[in-house]
């Protein structure tokens, strides 16, 4: 047998064939994606999307082209191509952070519902092999979409100005990100038993990291062009490294995180939670760095210019936002005990507290504040830390409430998400007080009051427009800070009722669809 | 021939190939706080439960609804972790080798989970690819099993266009792709009719004859009396009664105890207070039309009775001593903690 096998494969008939053999080889070796394959094709949902995303990207393109023959004359053909591609990459990042949760986000809890779940979990797959599975399908699916978008793509080169690796770098990143937030969908999808549920966790969570995360993100990429970012100069690099960190580090900490889900294992669990404690010292570490490199920016090799630069704006936005997203985390996935042993295991370290991380948080915020005050030698900066002091403790008994509400039943899990919406409009605004309490040598009292209830929806406005940080900090310290200060606090009174209102109305629709069903049933 | 077939038996007999020790599951609310359901119960689903099944046994799990029985078999089938105690499976326990133990196990839970948009022998490919099955070996496998559960006429249709009584038997063919040595079904007859029932039963006692050991529950006990050879008890999280079916009968019912079912013409509520003055009688109560009355004494003192109701002119229309079925015995032993 091994001698014919040996010729077959030294024969071929095509060069295609290496790569189709390889292709078939994976697909049937993961059984889960074999299967997802087949369902999921079947389905009339995968063909429309497919039609819907090239409707898209066909209109704009089309609106683009019509837009620009019209200025013809003025207008240098090179430069057109540029902002056509940047439109373009613009529009399929939306469409493919907006696709590819609805590929995952119901893979688990669907597979409960339908009570096939237990069918799976009994068997001999692993939960990587599942995990994997339950990704690839979703990545090749992804990959589909890319592909099918190249020909209209390709029009970039009739005008020119970019390059084919450009191309290729931004696609890959584009494939990066759906396999990452298809991975943040798989990750609500093996927590919840209810597919409704579920979908609704991604999606929430996708606004919010769509809010502060993927708005910043395309900020920099329309000025840079580059969607996978970088730098040579210190502290940028700080920054990007920090970055870069933490995508790698959720994507390992969901894998291992969804994986415990499926085969819960009180040594695993154990691991993820010291991974996660790391993740959180180095990023306290990253900030802390950064603050400190960026308050001495008249030091040697250092070249951070936040007043004239509007990049290094953008990366320390990115840098703030990430983090944010990162001590999101440990919100979202409080500690389960599946056993008296896991609970043991599990007992004998001080970070399991359930209340370790909201006096973490306090602790942070007050020592963050009066160490940098002490920096600046300027004891005002001490009002600052007192101030992010009041506010934490605000939002830790919003949370605290919450989950005792949770926990006596009253409210579904799904209400967590609010007081995870404050906090993290207010995450990355605390460092950029802290920041600005260094970068700014007033002394006005007020205007750090300003710059706490001040939104981070008009602070990244100034990021979006041509404004630098001088602007934005007349904007808070101007004459106009206090009308500024009166709509800001409104917003945030509105944007805190409108959560609510939003949230419970989801419930309420949920709520009576489930019980349509029941009658339906009977 | 059947010499070959006992030792095989005998060697295995010495050691059960199910063992449960001292098991106790109690749920753990995530946040701490335990539920309403389970302040009532003090949180303990199943509470120090032990008892042996021997290869080749059908084993009968049977309790009322919330009584612990799927619990217990979750816990069996490595899908939960027991608080305290432990199940051997073939010699592996559940908590320390799970992988090893899910060779050996099939498990059905009791709501057959099926794909929907996949053709039966998809399903069956894709479940023998998850055991590690080479693609090869399962055009076979799907096969047999196919043949085995009398599906082979369906191998390509869609799973959604199956009735239950057949996709009952397509998670069946499932759990014996892999061959396990344990067959482990959860309620595997509830919601169906009475001719997929019947061919369960038979299904089931072809499994037997292969050389499978079974583990079944059920809360209705009727379905196991003619299945099983052993028969455990569970209520409330407790093991109440372990053992072979016959021995339950004879363990239960008392000689000296009766059960007399009558009949009568007229006023049923006079009947029953002059049935109630006779001294053997311990106990009577109106059953619908019928009365039903506990006899203690020996058959002939029942023709006594009999006589008795004559004298004090009663129609009698209908005189029939019940036997001691299991149902009743059931109904005994469970007390009615939980329904």
């Amino acid at each position: 047998m091994q001698p014919t096998e040996s010729t077959s494969k030294s024969t071929f008939s095509t060069p295609f064939e290496p790569v189709i053999n390889f292709i078939r080889k994976g697909i049937f070796a993961n059984p889960v994606l074999l299967k997802e394959l087949r369902i999921g094709l079947r389905e009339k949902k995968v063909f429309i999307i497919q039609i819907i995303y090239m409707l898209v990207l066909g209109l704009v393109a089309f609106l683009f082209l019509v837009d620009i023959s019209g200025k013809s004359s003025s207008y240098q053909f090179g430069e057109a191509g540029r902002q056509f591609f940047l439109t373009l990459c613009t529009v399929q990042l939306f469409l493919v952070v907006l696709v590819s949760p609805s590929l995952t986000s119901t893979s688990i809890s669907s597979e409960k519902e339908k009570q096939t779940y237990d069918l799976l979990i009994v068997s001999l797959l692993t939960p990587a092999e599942i995990i994997m599975g339950k990704l690839a399908y979703a990545a090749s699916y992804i990959f589909l979409l890319l592909t099918s978008s190249l020909p209209i793509i390709a029009i970039v080169f009739f005008m020119g100005s970019v390059s084919p690796g450009e191309i290729v770098l931004n696609y890959t990143a584009l494939f990066l990100w759906g396999i990452l937030v298809s991975l943040v969908a798989l990750f609500f999808s093996s927590r919840e038993s209810k597919s409704s549920n579920s979908t609704n966790q991604s999606y929430g969570f996708l606004i919010l990291m769509g809010m502060f995360f993927i708005v910043p993100y395309l900020t920099y990429f329309y000025e840079t062009g580059q969607l996978i970012g970088y730098s040579t100069e210190f502290p940028q690099v700080l920054a990007w490294l920090c970055l870069y960190f933490d995508i790698i580090w959720l994507f390992l900490f969901l894998f291992l995180k969804i994986s415990n889900n499926l085969r819960p294992k009180a040594k695993l669990a154990l691991y993820i939670h010291r991974l996660f404690i790391a993740g959180y010292i180095i990023n306290v570490v990253g900030l802390f760095g950064l603050v400190i490199a960026a308050s001495s920016s008249s030091a040697p090799g250092v070249s951070w210019d936040l007043t004239m630069n509007k990049e290094d704006t953008q990366i320390l936005w990115l840098m703030f936002s990430m983090s944010a997203l990162f001590f999101m985390g440990c919100f979202v996935e409080r500690q389960k005990y599946s056993s008296k042993n896991e609970e043991a295991l599990f007992s004998r370290s001080i970070s399991s507290h359930p209340w370790f991380f909201p006096g973490y948080f306090l602790l942070l915020g007050l020592g963050l504040g009066i160490i940098l005050s002490l920096l600046s030698g300027e004891f005002d900066r001490l009002a600052a830390s007192y101030g992010i002091f009041a506010l934490f403790l605000f939002f830790m008994v919003l949370f605290t409430a919450d989950i005792f509400k949770i926990a006596n039943g009253k409210v579904r899990p799904v209400f967590v998400f609010y007081p995870l919406l404050l906090l993290m409009n207010t995450f990355p605004l605390f460092s950029w007080i802290v920041f600005n309490a260094v970068m700014q040598s007033s002394s006005k009292k007020t205007s750090f009051f300003s710059f706490i209830f001040a939104h981070p929806v008009f602070s990244m406005l100034s990021l979006w427009g041509d404004t630098t940080q001088d602007e934005f900090t007349q904007v808070y310290l101007g004459d106009t800070a206090i009308p500024t200060y009166v709509l800001t606090v409104i917003f945030y009174v509105m944007l805190f009722i409108a959560t609510r209102f939003l949230l419970l109305m989801v419930e309420n629709w949920r709520k009576s669809k489930e019980t349509q069903e029941i009658i339906k049933a009977q | 021939m059947p010499e070959t077939d006992e030792t095989p038996l005998n060697t295995h007999n010495n050691r059960p190939i199910v063992e449960v020790k001292n098991l106790s599951k109690k749920y753990i609310h995530p946040l701490g706080t335990p539920k309403k359901k389970e302040e009532e119960t003090g949180g303990d689903a199943v509470k120090d439960v032990s008892f042996n099944i021997m290869p080749r046994d059908s084993f009968g799990f049977i309790g009322p609804n919330g009584a612990g029985k799927t619990t217990t078999i979750k816990i069996i089938s490595t899908l939960l972790e027991p608080t305290t105690g432990e199940v051997i499976i073939d010699g592996k326990s559940v908590v320390d080798e799970p992988e090893e133990v899910r060779k050996v196990i099939g498990y059905m839970p009791d709501y057959f989970g099926v794909y929907d948009g996949m053709k039966v022998w998809e399903y069956l490919d894709f479940f023998a690819a998850a055991y590690r099955k080479g693609p090869r070996e399962r055009t076979g496998l799907v096969k047999d099993v196919l043949e085995i559960t009398d599906l082979t006429g369906k191998s390509d249709t869609f799973i959604e266009t199956l009735s239950k009584g057949m996709r009952q038997r397509l998670c069946i063919a499932k759990t014996l792709l892999h061959d396990p040595k344990v067959l482990i079904l959860d309620e595997p007859a509830s919601g169906l009719d009475p001719r997929a029932r019947i061919e369960l039963k038979e299904l089931l006692k072809e499994l037997v004859r292969m050389g499978k050991t079974i583990f079944i529950s059920s809360h209705i006990l009727h379905e196991l009396a003619d299945t099983c050879n052993k028969i455990g008890i569970i209520e409330a999280g407790k093991l109440l009664a372990f053992g072979s079916p016959d021995e339950f009968t004879s363990r239960m019912s008392q000689p000296d105890v009766r059960v007399v079912k009558m009949k009568f013409l007229g006023d049923r509520e006079q009947a029953l207070n002059i049935i109630k003055t006779h001294s053997k009688v311990a106990q009577a109560k109106t059953d619908n039309a019928h009365i039903v009355a506990e006899f203690h004494g020996t058959e002939e003192e029942l023709v006594e009775l009999l006589d008795f109701m004559l004298q004090k002119k009663l129609k009698v229309i209908e005189f029939v001593q019940k036997g001691t079925d299991l149902e009743d015995l059931f109904l005994k032993i469970t007390k009615g903690e939980v329904s």
